[in-house]
């Protein structure tokens, strides 16, 4: 299936892309999470949170066309 | 102010027929709490005061620097040195003289925090810090007061009302800080970012002071500059997070801070297959297999704070430190990454 996945924040600027289409063969959110670990394009951080079609999600079935959303804490001002 | 005065002043908002002398009487007898009088809290207050606000605190324990001129655009060139808040009073103060401004010039922390925030009934970050952010999350929870969030980096800016008619709190969305801490003064920012975040600040104190609109609690908004656009994530209220905050006595997120400042040296012993990406320039890395070789990088003229994975290695790693090569300034981080990442 497809997923859109985008990128905010510092991870954007670590995967070089602010979104990307992927076509994947996966069932959950949290398979999406263990995917990108191993694909290890951005740091790993306990804080970042996921959201599944705008909804901030710890884990999730996912779909085809599902947009799923990567975001870091960020603290400038 | 006299009737026919204010009638003048404020006259092109009472024609909005949802503000009319109603809403102008809200804004009077409202009181907006501003922490941190910067890049965000500038604008946000110069704002809020000419919309006749009617008691406005600022709070700021930093001085006007010459690199804050270029987003923080209340200041001038005269204002540097001085305290941020007292010069934004002043400048506030002649922009509208019939409002009450009051200047608090020392920082947030946990034992003024109450105090403050009590007095007054929305609470406006303008903060720059995961230290500063929690805190008034914290305390905004125990008081019983909404605050406006915004945070930045580099093109994009993020921001929600919290606590808002028990709605979701910052730690409903970010459950703890990250152990990272990015700021402006590593990243840079373009002056425009701040001021675009700022007034939307500002626009949602009038929002909740008037009862207009929809107030951006719930969600978090993501604005990108580079191409202008607003994304929304929706945060639901999380009972288990906010029963946390206020089951425990207010304190501040030490760790991280200490962690993250940028006046600190750190140095990570872990060897390099377990080293996390994009670490910050402050930060060194040498595994300790390396250590001997490569102990000439370390600085000797500041504290250097040792970390690895456990707290196993970077105790090794101090002690072989000064042992062999007569070191003094080095502070073990008891717990290692583990004892970083979560706030212990």
């Amino acid at each position: 299936m497809r997923i859109r996945i985008k990128y905010f924040g510092w991870i954007a600027e670590q995967v070089n892309k602010r979104e990307e289409d992927l076509e994947l063969d996966l069932n959950s959110l949290n398979e999406l999470k263990d995917y990108l670990k191993n694909k290890n394009q951005f740091q790993e951080d306990s804080s970042i949170r996921y959201a599944v079609n705008q909804e901030l999600v710890d884990d999730a079935k996912l779909q085809d066309n599902d947009l799923v959303a990567l975001l870091p804490p960020f603290a400038g001002g | 102010m006299q009737y026919e005065e204010l009638y003048i002043r404020y006259s092109r908002q009472l024609k909005l027929p949802e503000l009319g002398l109603a809403g102008q009487e809200k804004l009077q007898q409202a009181s907006v709490l501003i922490v941190g009088v910067g890049g965000l809290g500038c604008p946000a207050a110069q704002y809020l005061a000419a919309a006749g606000v009617g008691r406005i605190g600022l709070l700021d324990g930093d001085q006007v620097e010459a690199s804050n001129l270029h987003r923080q655009v209340l200041f001038l060139e005269d204002d540097l040195g001085r305290n941020k808040a007292e010069a934004a009073q002043e400048h506030l103060s002649r922009q509208n003289s019939h409002i009450k401004i009051e200047a608090y010039p020392e920082h947030l922390s946990a034992s003024n925090a109450m105090n403050y925030f009590q007095a007054f009934d929305i609470v406006m970050d303008g903060t720059d810090s995961f230290t500063s952010k929690y805190l008034i999350n914290d305390a905004a929870l125990k008081s019983g007061k909404p605050w406006v969030y915004a945070s930045i980096y580099k093109y994009e800016g993020q921001l929600s009302v919290f606590n808002y008619q028990n709605g979701p709190s910052l730690r409903c969305l970010f459950s703890n800080p990250p152990w990272k801490e990015i700021r402006c003064e590593i990243t840079g920012v373009l002056g425009v970012l701040p001021g675009i975040m700022g007034v939307k600040q500002a626009a949602e104190v009038l929002k909740i002071i008037l009862g207009l609109g929809k107030v951006s609690a719930g969600k978090l908004k993501l604005y990108h500059l580079l191409d202008d656009e607003v994304q929304e994530l929706r945060i639901s209220r999380n009972a288990e997070q906010i029963k946390r905050v206020m089951d425990k006595p207010l304190e501040e997120e030490k760790m991280h801070c200490e962690f993250a400042h940028t006046h600190f040296t750190y140095l990570d012993v872990r060897e390099p297959e377990e080293m996390p990406k994009g670490l910050a320039p402050h930060i060194l890395t040498i595994p300790l297999s390396e250590l001997r070789n490569r102990q000439k990088e370390i600085p000797f003229d500041r504290d250097i704070y040792v970390f690895c994975q456990s707290g196993k290695r970077s105790r090794e790693a101090i002690h072989l430190l000064q042992k062999e090569f007569g070191f003094r300034n080095l502070i073990q981080v008891e717990g290692g990454i583990f004892a970083l990442q979560n706030g212990r």
